[in-house]
């Protein structure tokens, strides 16, 4: 049978597994540094064909 | 170096790349002509020779920005595990691993439980270090042996054809017991195959769990769309189409894993296999080694309240 997360509560290691959870969720720049990641790329492209054209 | 350095770092290498990204454009774009003749006249006195090597030195910084900023964003992924709060907590979860673990020798009945506590405990270590969040959750299971004829294992996948001399062939079937998150897009429940690994298919052992079982050691499946390099030699086609198959279906849940034998010791045969996946490629990063590290522990305590209930099965 499967069990679900519902029949845990009580477990202790259930309880850590929730905290550190939680701080995962706080940590979580990663959305942010993908999109910095992703702009430096496309402004780096935008710079270069300003470059190639105008020069 | 301190993980918050780091990240001022990181952001600040990005920024600096913005910066010096729009300025380059913006020097071309504006004074182009002078640029071009102080590269030419090349002489410090020369203003436009000036404004020729702040634009050098602005191309340059908008090229190498970016490349700084990714290195230090590849040292916060490792060192994300050394932050003084995720290690309190790490420690928090060792020791309410082995609290459960005497709770379990004391009441038997308590080991589903504390399982699914220790899964779920995993489970967050692994989401803590690839920064996941709903949206690209991790899950993780468990699988049991049985042996080739439990009428729990009605459903056997990816068997060898003629089915009835691969059933033969099977020395366990490997069972998902538990999964330590209940998601409504889990896969559906089934059987895999384990092959006698000294009988005449022991080159038809599949990927992930079945293999990790034999093997006695973690197999990673870091992108499910590219298996070539992971097929034993004698795998059928057949075998190979089907499964490809099924990670098509599942891709949106599963798209990497890995499979983690449950050992007591070292020469024993696993209590189980511990399957961890994610939704996207790389499920233990570009450090696999750091996160498995830091799941080792928590396997041995798996075992130890695995084998309270359970007599390991002797090879």
């Amino acid at each position: 049978m499967t069990i679900t997360s519902t029949d845990s509560q009580s477990s202790r290691s259930a309880l850590s597994a929730q905290k550190i959870n939680e701080l995962a969720f706080r940590n979580d720049d990663r959305r942010l540094d993908m999109a910095l990641s992703i702009l430096s790329y496309v402004a780096g492209a935008v710079a270069l064909l300003v470059v190639i054209k105008l020069f | 170096m301190k993980l918050r350095t780091i990240k001022t770092l990181k952001y600040a290498f990005y920024a600096g790349a913005g910066i010096a990204q729009l300025g380059t454009a913006y020097l071309v774009f504006s004074k182009g002509d002078d640029i071009k003749s102080g590269i030419q006249l090349l002489k410090l006195s020369s203003t436009n020779t000036r404004l020729a090597f702040l634009w050098c030195i602005a191309a340059l910084v908008a090229f190498y920005a970016p490349v700084f900023a990714r290195y230090f964003q590849g040292l916060q992924d490792r060192l994300r595990l050394n932050d003084k709060e995720f290690v309190e907590l790490y420690k928090d979860s060792l020791q309410s691993a082995i609290n459960d673990l005497i709770d379990v020798r004391e009441d038997p009945t308590k080991s589903d439980r504390v399982e699914l506590g220790i899964l779920q405990t995993i489970v967050s270590l692994v989401q803590y270090y690839v920064g996941t969040n709903d949206e690209t959750r991790v899950n993780a299971n468990l699988m049991v042996p049985l042996s080739p004829d439990d009428p729990d294992c009605s459903n056997i996948r990816f068997l060898e054809t003629p089915r009835s001399e691969a059933l033969k062939q099977c020395r366990w079937l490997l069972k998902i017991d538990k999964w330590a998150l209940f998601e409504a897009e889990i896969p559906p429940d089934f059987c895999l195959p384990v092959y006698d690994p000294d009988g005449p298919f022991r080159n038809r052992i599949l990927l992930g769990a079945p293999l990790a079982f034999i093997q006695r050691k973690t197999v990673l499946l870091n992108n499910t769309k590219r298996l070539r390099k992971h097929w034993a030699t004698g795998v059928s086609t057949g075998v190979k189409l089907e499964m490809e198959r099924y990670f098509r279906n599942e891709r949106k849940v599963l798209r990497s894993f890995a499979s983690i034998p449950v050992l007591k010791d070292a020469k024993s045969t696993p209590l189980a296999i511990l399957n961890i996946q994610w939704r996207r490629t790389k499920i233990f990063g570009s450090s696999a080694g750091l996160v498995q590290d830091l799941l080792l522990p928590l396997l041995l305590v798996l075992a130890h309240v695995r084998s309270v209930n359970e007599a390991p099965e002797e090879e």
